[in-house]
């Protein structure tokens, strides 16, 4: 990659970026956020424990979705192709009869 | 040997040949085994199941001719609506990457590539309701298994505004044909059963309340099939 933008006579401080990190607001069904910074390679795992933690809610009584899907063990922010400022939305689960 | 056994007997047969650990394959979300044991009770439905039987529903819809312009969106769709109604003061529905899923759908029915959505509402996490809107008829189909119940108004309220947001027309409400509960526990059932009887009435008749322990007893047969063709599809893979 480096030899072909130097080929190219592309000087460093023009190579585009990826950055290494993503910032994430996760957000509940009344529209609070908390906001995190996440490497694009670490595990959304991480993520949804560090926001169990920081609300105080038992992780497992959540469930964390992105595009409306359910974001699964694996996953991160690189595997689900996220940018910096989307939003995970995070629910707890509902019930009816 | 009567209905009953019968499908008691497939669940007994079914239960035998699944593991219990890991989780359920051949559905949108890949949520653990035994969440699927509420099928076998008389447990309220969570959004697990819900989702489950609208991935089938959408399956169902798919195979059928008459499905191809018909869109079946699962549990998040109507928390998108609501997230984009309160903030529609900041306009961030039409511009925000959040919204892009409703939008996407908004703009299909708008332009003709889809007719109708469904989707299944959980009101006040004891109630669950299935809605169709229909773009070409210009009304908004509503089904509730409690006898004598009318449209929810905060569920008027936001529909009526995405649809504002994808169509000049004003659309009218009506009840959806559905099963009435004789129970407190099977608005999961119906509600889902309401909203394939409306899209697909050959092939989901209505359930009769009196059928809907069988009726749950016959989806979870239907699923865990489904988990085991897509079980024993990724060994071959392998």
């Amino acid at each position: 990659m480096c030899d072909t933008f130097k080929r190219a006579g592309i000087r460093e401080e023009d190579k585009p970026r990826v950055a290494a990190s993503v910032k994430i607001t996760v957000c509940d069904q009344m529209g609070r956020g908390v906001i995190f910074r996440i490497k694009r390679v670490a595990l959304l795992s991480k993520l949804q424990h560090a926001y169990a933690c920081t609300v105080g809610q038992d992780e497992a009584s959540l469930k964390f979705l992105y595009d409306g899907q359910r974001i699964r063990d694996g996953d991160t922010p690189e595997g689900l192709q996220m940018s910096d400022d989307d939003v995970i939305d995070v629910a707890l689960e509902h019930v009816g009869g | 040997m009567n209905k009953r056994n019968t499908i008691v007997d497939d669940v007994r047969a079914i239960l035998a040949t699944v593991p219990w650990a890991g989780l359920v394959r051949g559905f949108d979300n890949g949520e653990p085994l035994h969440q699927l044991a509420t099928y076998a009770t008389r447990r309220w439905f969570s959004d697990v199941h819900e989702n489950q039987l609208l991935d089938l529903l959408r399956l169902a819809v798919g195979r059928h001719p008459e499905g191809r312009r018909t869109e079946v969106e699962n549990i998040a769709f109507w928390k998108f609506l609501v997230n984009g109604y309160q903030k529609r003061a900041e306009g961030t529905y039409q511009e925000a990457r959040h919204f892009l899923r409703p939008r996407g759908v908004g703009e299909a029915l708008e332009r003709g590539i889809w007719d109708q959505v469904g989707f299944i509402v959980n009101l006040h996490n004891t109630h669950w309701v299935s809605i169709c809107v229909d773009f070409p008829k210009s009304k908004i189909f509503y089904g509730d298994s409690m006898p004598g119940s009318s449209a929810d108004p905060y569920i008027v309220e936001v529909l009526n505004w995405w649809i504002s947001c994808h169509s000049e027309h004003a659309f009218t409400w009506e009840m959806m044909d559905i099963t009435y509960q004789n129970d407190v526990v099977s608005c999961g059932l119906l509600s889902w059963n309401g909203l394939a009887h409306h899209l697909l009435p050959n092939e989901f008749p209505l359930i009769p309340a009196s059928e809907v322990q069988d009726a749950r007893l016959r989806l979870l047969v239907e699923i865990m099939n489904r988990h085991l063709d897509h079980v024993s599809n990724q060994k071959h893979c392998v």
